[in-house]
């Protein structure tokens, strides 16, 4: 397992150190923008990946809300995390690359501001998560989890959907859409970098997790030792 | 490189960054209860 798990690490570290070098120096520069454009290489695995761990956080939930199982909990909770952090990069890196790109850094247009939704659900979820103490908490996130995700096809919608100042899509786009294959190549290379370090901090927080609900029970179990000593 | 390519990249490793010490120091917390349960 511990092997198994180095060698996972060695992988992602070289896929990270590869995602980068693609996107900063092989990939062909973007004739209209210039380097700027690199921030693409970040910008969109990114929110793919976000995407992918909101997708298991609703998984997670539904099954959490079947079976009442602690696992499905645990998943539900890390993979939240995760869609955040990912998410959070994408909101932070849209103005970095609007600014010179649009001459604003930000804009209400519908992709923007769906985007901006989801970060905002997802943040609720991580913080009825934090700070509600009732036994009830999983139940009520995996509830709000399910409901949030409904905002997630929204936001990959968006640009199809509505005129946004947000570019069109260039991968399954349709007709016109689509990008230099080289480019191609470094958007994936990074994804996979992304999506391969988002499952090891993803099973290190869930690991966490399910150690958090064994500290726990073990509180509660005490607990109730402790009352019916008292009570005989 | 663009000044602003330069901060996205630190942003995004920052943020990263930010969140391994958060899971750091609850790893670290969830030792001390696992290690204070045994007592």
């Amino acid at each position: 397992m511990k092997l198994a798990l180095v060698l996972f690490i060695a992988v992602t570290v070289a896929l990270l150190g590869y995602g980068y070098y693609q996107g900063m120096h092989a990939a062909p520069t973007e004739q209209t923008m210039g380097h700027i454009q690199r921030i693409f290489y970040y910008h969109v695995p990114s929110a793919w990946t976000s995407f992918i761990f909101f997708f298991i956080n609703f998984i997670a939930s539904i099954w959490y809300l079947a079976k009442r199982n602690l696992k499905a909990d645990a998943l539900a909770l890390a993979s939240a995390e995760m869609g955040v952090v990912f998410c959070t990069i994408v909101l932070v890196t849209g103005p970095l690359w609007a600014k010179p790109v649009w001459g604003i850094w930000w804009t209400w247009d519908a992709r923007l501001t769906t985007t901006l939704v989801l970060w905002l659900i997802y943040v609720s979820y991580l913080i009825l998560r934090r700070f509600s103490d009732s036994q009830q908490t999983p139940t009520l996130a995996a509830a709000l989890a399910i409901f949030g995700f409904l905002d997630v096809p929204i936001v990959y919608m968006s640009i199809r959907w509505w005129r946004t100042q947000h570019p069109q899509p260039v991968i399954a786009g349709g007709q016109g859409s689509g990008i230099d294959p080289e480019m191609r190549f470094a958007l994936f290379a990074n994804w996979a970098a992304f999506l391969a370090m988002a499952a090891l901090i993803t099973w290190f927080r869930y690991r966490l997790a399910i150690g958090e609900q064994q500290v726990e029970e073990e509180h509660r179990a005490r607990a109730l030792r402790s009352q019916l000593q008292e009570v005989r | 490189m663009p000044r602003n390519l330069i901060l996205a990249y630190i942003a995004t490793w920052a943020i990263h960054g930010i969140y391994f010490i958060f899971l750091w120091r609850r790893h670290q917390r969830l030792k001390r209860e696992q290690e204070a349960l045994k007592k």
